[in-house]
């Protein structure tokens, strides 16, 4: 639990973001009510589908978080050189 | 699909015979999931029967020029198509013959690097398939070995025709193989990677949920693909997909950032590879190094008098006499118990670019038993191949002390394993043997040299004994009584 405290307050805006995103699609695929045999497909569908918006933001995040990276060491090897 | 292929040497999985082929044609014990095809020997040659069914999408994974992407880059095993007559001829398209592979290792006998690696492996197999127009239709681990330390497909009817709009149906598969397994090593425990043992199919995600961290309710990729998974699973179970998540589908684009976005999880995931027990045997073994030297150069001097094709190293902690084995040509199973010694031992396999070394980590008190459907889909260690040496240095007072196993129980298990031996007998005089009893009662009265040469003189014949230096260590080579 301290640890996890500890991280948030590290991170607070990627945890915040988490968090958030975490409460809408628990609310959305959270089981109503427990299934005595579970079929491993659907609900593995549903979630590659709903999902794809925030797959796509994260993976935009990745991008423009390694084009700035990028910008800064070429930054610092101009001034280096 | 699973299914394996086995090495040239003797003793490969079990086969059973198949109620229509025709008797010489035997089919893989392993080999039934997929209705693609599967996996045969006939005269002592391993093929695979490719189904008319699969034909189209078979047709289609050639044409796209997958195979030679997949195979340029040592992602996939080779194979031929060959002119033999198919066990099943009602039900045949053609018949393969495969690259075989030096020897059948599973998942949870890998550490977390193999682990990752071959789950990297995946991924990028799958990224490559959607490029040409192809998608892996399934992501077991079991379908990926290692070969000279690089994980490979073995499964060639792994692949079918992408459609648009269409979900990848191995995600579930991948993130209870992979990801659960990984995470739960980082994050909890290394010994959790034996879970998928306990499983048909890697470690149910509802399991994995439950046993991560709280921390990892805040990291996106745990929540998204275990916890929330997870949930989703549990909460369709049972019914179709719903027909507005049916009309939206999922674009290519949405599925290569799915399949990217995973790929980014695993390769960031790392595991610090220290902590446990035996992690610094190698340099705390207590050797002077004058004797450790001689002990180097005899057990050299034996294995090569030997020459074998296959030694395996048991107990073999980093892999340091794995490498002399591999000096002599042999391919060497580098087996230890301690998930952080083979960790290092495989990165030591990755940093110098070496051959034939293949660590495994298995626990010899309990090694790999017969697992799977009827006991007969995954082979024990000791029934998948056989070794032409066994190399068990250092290990028999782990066995016999540790494990409170007697001596003759573990002559009569190594005689079981290959031809030959090489064994160090550490007495109780020995400071490593003085740890395992400094907390308990000495109850091993046969654990003397003469108990050791009395139980293993019973299965073995002896070639060669020589006491290590001024260790009070003895080696003996020995043979196995054929009578």
């Amino acid at each position: 639990m301290i640890r996890l405290v500890r991280h948030l307050v590290r991170h607070p805006a990627p945890a915040a973001g988490m968090l958030w995103f975490g409460f809408i699609v628990f609310h959305m695929v959270a089981p109503s009510r427990a299934w005595a045999y579970l079929d491993p497909i659907t609900g593995s569908i549903v979630l590659q589908v709903l999902a794809a918006g925030f797959v796509a933001g994260l993976a935009t995040f990745r991008r423009t978080r390694a084009w700035f990276a990028g910008l800064f060491r070429k930054r610092t090897a101009d001034r280096e050189s | 699909m699973v299914c394996r292929l086995v090495p040239e040497t003797d003793g490969g999985p079990r086969v059973v015979t198949a109620p229509f082929p025709p008797p010489t044609a035997e089919v893989l014990s392993a080999s039934f999931r997929d209705p693609s095809g599967f996996v045969f020997r006939r005269d002592g040659v391993l093929y695979r029967q490719v189904n008319r069914r699969y034909a189209e999408h078979f047709a289609a994974f050639h044409a796209s020029g997958l195979y030679e992407a997949l195979l340029s880059d040592g992602l996939l095993i080779s194979h031929e198509t060959v002119d033999v007559e198919p066990p099943r001829p009602e039900i045949a398209e053609l018949v393969i013959r495969p690259a075989l592979v030096p020897f059948i290792s599973y998942p949870y006998e890998w550490c977390f690097g193999q682990l990752r690696d071959a789950a990297l492996a995946t991924l990028d197999i799958q990224l490559l398939a959607i490029q040409r127009g192809m998608v892996l239709k399934d992501a077991s681990a079991f379908n990926i070995q290692f070969v000279d330390g690089r994980p490979v497909l073995i499964d060639t009817l792994s692949f079918e025709r992408y459609r648009d709009g269409q979900p990848w149906t191995a995600y579930r598969q991948f993130c209870e193989h992979f990801l659960a397994p990984l995470l739960l090593i980082r994050d909890v425990d290394p010994w959790l990677g034996r879970l998928p043992a306990l499983s048909a199919d890697g470690i149910p995600l509802e399991v994995a949920s439950r046993l991560l961290p709280l921390r990892s309710w805040v990291s996106p990729s745990s929540l998204l693909h275990v916890h929330l998974h997870a949930r989703s699973v549990r909460k369709y179970g049972g019914r179709a997909v719903p027909e507005k998540v049916q009309r939206r589908g999922l674009s290519r684009k949405a599925l290569v950032n799915l399949i990217q976005g995973l790929r980014h999880t695993v390769a960031a995931l790392n595991w610090k590879a220290v902590g446990t027990e035996w992690a610094n045997y190698v340099t705390e073994h207590g050797y002077d190094p004058g004797d450790h030297a001689e002990k180097r150069r005899l057990v050299g001097e034996m294995l090569t008098g030997i020459a074998p094709g296959a030694v395996w190293d048991l107990g073999s902690n980093t892999g340091e006499f794995s490498r002399i084995a591999r000096a002599t040509g042999a391919f060497v199973l580098s087996v230890d118990m301690d998930p952080v010694a083979v960790e290092r031992n495989y990165r030591r396999v990755l940093s110098d670019a070496e051959t034939g070394i293949h660590p495994l980590w298995v626990d010899l008190r309990n090694p790999t038993p017969d697992l799977g459907w009827a006991n007969v889909e995954r082979d024990s260690l000791a029934g998948r191949s056989r070794a032409d040496v066994v190399l068990a240095l250092a290990l028999v007072h782990h066995l016999a002390i540790t494990g409170n196993v007697p001596l003759p129980n573990i002559a009569r298990w190594l005689a079981r394993l290959a031809p030959n031996l090489v064994i160090e007998f550490v007495p109780k005089t020995d400071p490593q043997v003085g740890r395992l009893l400094v907390s308990r009662e000495d109850v091993f009265v046969d654990y003397t040299t003469e108990g050791f040469e009395a139980a293993f003189s019973a299965e073995f014949q002896l070639a060669r004994r020589v006491e290590v230096g001024q260790s009070g260590r003895i080696l003996y080579q020995y043979e196995r009584r054929e009578d």
